[in-house]
C-alpha cells in the first residue's frame, strides 16, 4: 500500500467536499488509477472536474497519466479558469 | 524562502519637486524609498486587458508611479462592464476600454505616460508589442491569450504577473522562466494543456463576483511592484489561490519539470485550445462526457451511436473501434442528418473537442437533444484510455 495527499481547490474543493484527503492506493498504483479512485469515491461533479484539472505532483505538473505514485506523495488538483 | 530578485529597472536620474510631493507616503517607507520610487518612474508596465483585472491594476500602478503603462485591448466598454471595470465609468459605454483607461489614469496621475494598443494580441504582433515593456500583467478572458502572453513572455525572457478569475475565486503567480535565481516557471508548468473546449465557463457565462477584480488585482500590483523595485518574496514558482467565501488563502509549490519542452516560438493558439463558437460552448456545457465516461458506455454494453466527425484522412491514422464517420461539414450543412439514428443516444467526437462542439451545437438545433460529445476528443481517449492508440 502507499498512500498519497490529495489537495483540492476552487471547483475540485466544492466538488469533492474537502480541502485535502489521505488517500491508500495499492503499490504500483499510477495517477490514472487514482483519477479513477477519486472520481468513484465522490460520484457527481467531480469526475467532471478531474477530466480538466491540472494534477501537480510534488509540485510538478504531470500529464503522464501512467506515472507511477510514490508514498509519501502529494498530488495538487487545479481545476483551470481564465476569467479576467 | 529565497529572498528577494534584484530590481528588474534601473532607478530613473530624478525625481521632480513635484513628484516628491505626490509620492511622499512612499517615499518614507525605507525598503522602496528614493531609489524604489525612481525605479517605478523608470518602469514601462504592459496591461493585458483593461477589464476585471486591468481595472484595479491599471488604477494602482497609475497612482504607485509606474512611468510608463502599455494596454492592450480591442474591446468596447459595455454596461455589464460596470459592475467591476471600476476604471471606465456610465459616460464611457460605447468608448474603447484602452481610450477609457487612458482618460481615467490622466486623472489619478498626469505624470504616467500611456501607449494604447487597441489591436488583437496574436502570434504576429506580440513580441513586437511586448519587447517594450519591462513587465506584463496578464488580466485576460480566455485560455488562447493566456498561452500566447505566456509564450511571448518565455521567448523574450520578461517576467509576468499572472491572475485569473472566476465567480467567487482566485489564483495568481508570477511567472519568469528567466529568473535570474535560476528558479523560472512559467503558465505551462502549471497548466501543461488547455482544458477541452467548452469545459470551462468564462466570467460571462458563469459570472463573477465584482470586487474579486479587486482583491486580485491588488496582488498582482502589489507583486509587479515588487519585481520593479527588488524588494519583498516574488510569487515566483508559488501559486496563491483565494476563496472569498471561505475568505482563505492557499499556496500551491510550483516546480518545473527539466523534461517540459522548451517554448522556441509562437504556434496558432486558437487552434491549440480549439476555441469555438459561443453557440458550441453553450451545447457543450452540458452534454460534454470524459472519456471514462464514455469507456462505462462501452462496458455497459448500452446502445449508442459514436459518431467520429473527423475528416476521412485522419480516420485513418486513427479511430476508436466502433465509430463511424461523419464529417462536421456534412453535419453542419444538415446533408448528413438523415444518417444519424433517431431511437438511441449520439455521442460525437473529433481530435481534441473543438469540431465536435460545434457539430454538437447543430445536432441540438436539428432536435437531437440528447446528444453529447467527447471531451477532449480521441486525444483525450488515447491518452486516458488507450494509450495504445497512436497521436497526431
Amino acid at each position: 500500500m502507499l498512500k498519497v495527499q490529495v489537495n483540492y481547490y476552487a471547483s475540485a474543493r466544492a466538488a469533492a467536499g474537502a480541502d485535502s484527503e489521505a488517500v491508500a492506493m495499492p503499490d504500483g498504483a499510477t495517477l490514472d488509477d487514482l483519477v479513477a479512485r477519486l472520481a468513484a469515491d465522490h460520484p457527481g461533479k467531480l469526475a467532471r472536474v478531474l477530466s480538466m484539472a491540472s494534477f501537480l505532483i510534488n509540485g510538478v505538473a504531470t500529464t503522464d497519466r501512467k506515472r507511477a505514485l510514490a508514498d509519501g506523495e502529494q498530488v495538487d488538483v487545479l481545476p483551470p479558469f481564465a476569467g479576467g | 524562502m529565497s529572498g528577494s530578485l534584484p530590481p528588474l529597472v534601473e532607478p530613473a536620474a530624478e525625481l521632480t519637486k513635484e513628484e516628491i510631493a505626490r509620492y511622499s507616503r512612499h517615499l518614507i517607507i525605507p525598503d522602496v524609498g528614493v531609489d524604489g520610487q525612481k525605479r517605478l518612474k523608470n518602469a514601462k508596465v504592459l496591461v493585458m486587458g483593461a477589464g476585471g483585472l486591468g481595472s484595479p491594476a491599471l488604477l494602482y500602478l497609475a497612482a504607485a508611479g509606474v512611468g510608463t503603462l502599455g494596454i492592450v485591448d480591442f474591446d468596447t466598454v459595455d454596461e455589464s462592464n460596470l459592475q467591476r471595470q471600476v476604471i471606465h465609468g456610465q459616460s464611457d459605454v460605447g468608448k474603447l476600454k484602452a481610450q477609457s483607461a487612458k482618460e481615467s489614469i490622466a486623472e489619478v496621475n498626469p505624470f504616467v505616460t500611456v501607449n494604447l494598443h487597441t489591436e488583437r494580441l496574436t502570434s504576429e504582433n506580440a513580441l513586437d508589442i511586448f519587447s517594450g515593456y519591462d513587465l506584463i500583467l496578464d488580466g485576460t478572458d480566455n485560455f488562447a491569450t493566456r498561452y500566447l502572453v505566456n509564450d511571448a513572455a518565455v521567448i523574450l525572457g520578461k517576467p509576468y504577473v499572472w491572475g485569473s478569475i472566476f465567480r467567487f475565486e482566485g489564483q495568481v503567480s508570477v511567472f519568469w522562466e528567466a529568473a535570474p535565481n535560476g528558479k523560472g516557471v512559467n503558465y505551462r508548468d502549471l497548466y501543461p494543456e488547455p482544458p477541452p473546449p467548452g469545459m470551462v465557463p468564462s466570467c460571462a457565462e458563469g459570472g463573477v463576483l465584482g470586487v474579486l477584480c479587486a482583491s486580485i488585482g491588488s496582488i498582482m500590483v502589489n507583486e509587479a511592484i515588487k519585481l520593479i523595485t527588488g524588494i519583498g518574496e516574488p510569487l515566483l514558482g508559488r501559486l496563491v489561490t483565494y476563496d472569498a467565501l471561505e475568505m482563505r488563502y492557499r499556496e500551491v509549490k510550483i516546480r518545473k519539470d527539466p523534461e517540459t519542452p522548451k517554448i522556441t516560438e509562437l504556434i496558432d493558439y486558437e487552434t491549440f485550445c480549439g476555441v469555438v463558437s459561443d453557440e458550441a460552448q453553450q451545447a457543450a456545457q452540458d452534454s460534454t462526457i470524459t472519456p471514462h465516461e464514455l469507456k462505462a458506455m462501452f462496458d455497459s454494453g448500452k446502445e449508442f451511436e459514436l459518431i467520429d466527425v473527423r475528416e476521412p484522412h485522419e480516420y485513418e491514422i486513427v479511430r476508436i473501434e466502433g465509430a463511424k464517420l461523419v464529417p462536421k461539414d456534412r453535419i453542419l450543412s444538415g446533408e448528413a442528418l438523415a444518417e444519424l439514428p433517431q431511437d438511441k443516444p449520439i455521442v460525437l467526437h473529433c481530435k481534441s473537442g473543438g469540431r465536435s462542439a460545434e457539430a454538437l451545437a447543430a445536432l441540438h438545433r436539428a432536435g437531437f437533444s440528447d446528444a453529447v460529445h467527447l471531451g477532449g476528443g480521441i486525444l483525450a481517449w488515447a491518452k486516458q484510455i488507450d494509450p495504445s492508440l497512436p497521436t497526431y
